[in-house]
């Protein structure tokens, strides 16, 4: 477990088109901003090497299926451990036509190890009769709610120095965890390190490369 | 360890219009067949009554409802099978799979849909929940899957275990969730009539509060 230094935040939520990738972005800096670290999947996660290549020609050939079968676990890993060993507080980011699923995994990963949850939405829709899913409004009921990114800062203070008892890094569950758990932590772990290591090769985001790197 | 016949399975399937409850249903009827229990919120929990409920109660038994489904994924179930059927995974039993795999659930990703989103791949988030990313494609598969997920997940996954033991959002809501539960099976939804149903949403709207 790693030394506690500032909080770490795991900024979760969609980063598939340029107005997405630029959000997230924006949650980073404002988190960033305000003292904390932050992980940031298409930064610093293995999405930062492949999401440019998605949906490319190159993907479609078959002999490259083990490969992305490979970085699918691999990218999963990474965020699995993230949340569950480096991170202690996840802030969801909801916006979206219907949320990010692979947000709303990341959520759940975090409420089931007891992670406090920052979730923000400033858009209008909530499905087709106003309201959100039930699980997804049962969670924000619980979770620190807010509507504009600058408001992240102040909810994050209320979860770490507006209450007694800090959160404690690190899966919070009393249950020990599952052995496709750990493996997929311990799988992450490695990757992560190597990721460390290749920082200097990673690319620009070619969805907002004209703005520069993300 | 969780083995055929032991245990009741959660079935997270999406549950908005007729198909898709008796697509859930199927799935329900093979793991029946197979030996397991399972659960189905819209069947055995709050979802399927809030449509009879007085305006003025929804907001608890939402309430209510996540207390009890999330109860139900922590510690009344034992195993999960979702369904991620549908243009994009309902976000719902994405949330509810995620739930079970954070608790050392085993669980099985149902897919019988051509959509993907890269490149013929699934979003690596939803099916790195399953050992190995598998997905199975056919309803008759699932209880053969699940208990290769029963064996990849360990066998320290008992029977009836898990739940957290500490308090904080996710174990209030497993304790809130087992008290709505507990009030469902005193004065079952099956045997009552209409005018009863309301009277045992009104003590549960009451019971989790605003």
């Amino acid at each position: 477990m790693p030394e506690r230094g500032k909080p770490k935040i795991y900024c979760s939520g969609p980063l598939f088109c340029p107005e997405e990738v630029r959000e997230m972005s924006e949650i980073a800096r404002v988190v960033e901003d305000a003292g904390y670290d932050a992980f940031l999947p298409q930064r610093d996660g293995v999405e930062a090497f492949v999401m440019n290549s998605v949906n490319g020609v190159a993907g479609d050939l078959f002999v490259l299926r083990p490969v992305k079968r490979f970085l699918s676990r691999a990218t999963f890993a990474v965020d699995i451990y993230q949340i569950a060993r480096e991170c202690d507080c996840l802030v969801f980011n909801m916006n979206g036509r219907v949320p990010d699923e692979g947000g709303v995994a990341e959520t759940a990963v975090a409420f089931g190890l007891g992670k406090p949850v920052v979730i923000y939405a400033d858009d209008s829709w909530g499905g087709m009769d106003g309201r959100r899913d039930l699980m997804l409004e049962g969670v924000s009921r619980i979770s620190e709610l807010v509507d504009e990114i600058d408001r992240i800062p102040a909810a994050l203070y209320r979860i770490f120095e507006g209450h007694a008892a800090r959160p404690a890094r690190g899966a919070d569950t009393a249950a020990p965890l599952s052995a496709h758990m750990e493996d997929t932590i311990d799988f992450g772990r490695r990757v992560n390190a190597f990721l460390g290591m290749m920082g200097f090769l990673r690319p620009g985001n070619a969805l907002v490369d004209e703005e520069g790197r993300t | 360890m969780v083995t055929r016949g032991e245990g009741t399975v959660y079935v997270a399937a999406p549950l908005r219009f007729g198909e898709q409850m008796k697509e859930a249903l199927r799935i329900s009827e093979v793991l029946e067949a197979g030996g397991w229990k399972s659960y189905l919120s819209r069947r055995d929990g709050l979802e399927g009554r809030l449509g009879r409920a007085p305006a003025e109660l929804l907001g608890a038994l939402e309430k209510a409802a996540f207390a009890l489904e999330t109860f139900q994924i922590v510690e009344g179930c034992d195993s999960l099978v979702v369904s991620i059927n549908g243009r994009v995974p309902d976000e719902g039993c994405v949330f509810k799979a995620s739930l079970a795999f954070a608790c050392g659930k085993p669980l099985v990703i149902y897919k019988r849909d051509h959509r993907t989103v890269f490149n013929g791949m699934n979003n690596s988030m939803v099916v790195g929940l399953s050992p190995g990313l598998e997905t199975v494609s056919r309803t008759q598969d699932i209880p053969a899957g699940l208990e290769r997920a029963c064996n990849a997940f360990g066998a320290e996954v008992e029977v009836g275990c898990r739940g957290v033991g500490e308090k904080g959002p996710l174990g209030d809501t497993v304790e809130r969730g087992r008290l709505v539960w507990e009030r469902i099976e005193r004065g079952g939804f099956q045997a009552e009539k209409p005018g009863l149903a309301v009277g045992l949403l009104r003590d549960i709207a009451d019971m989790v509060g605003s």
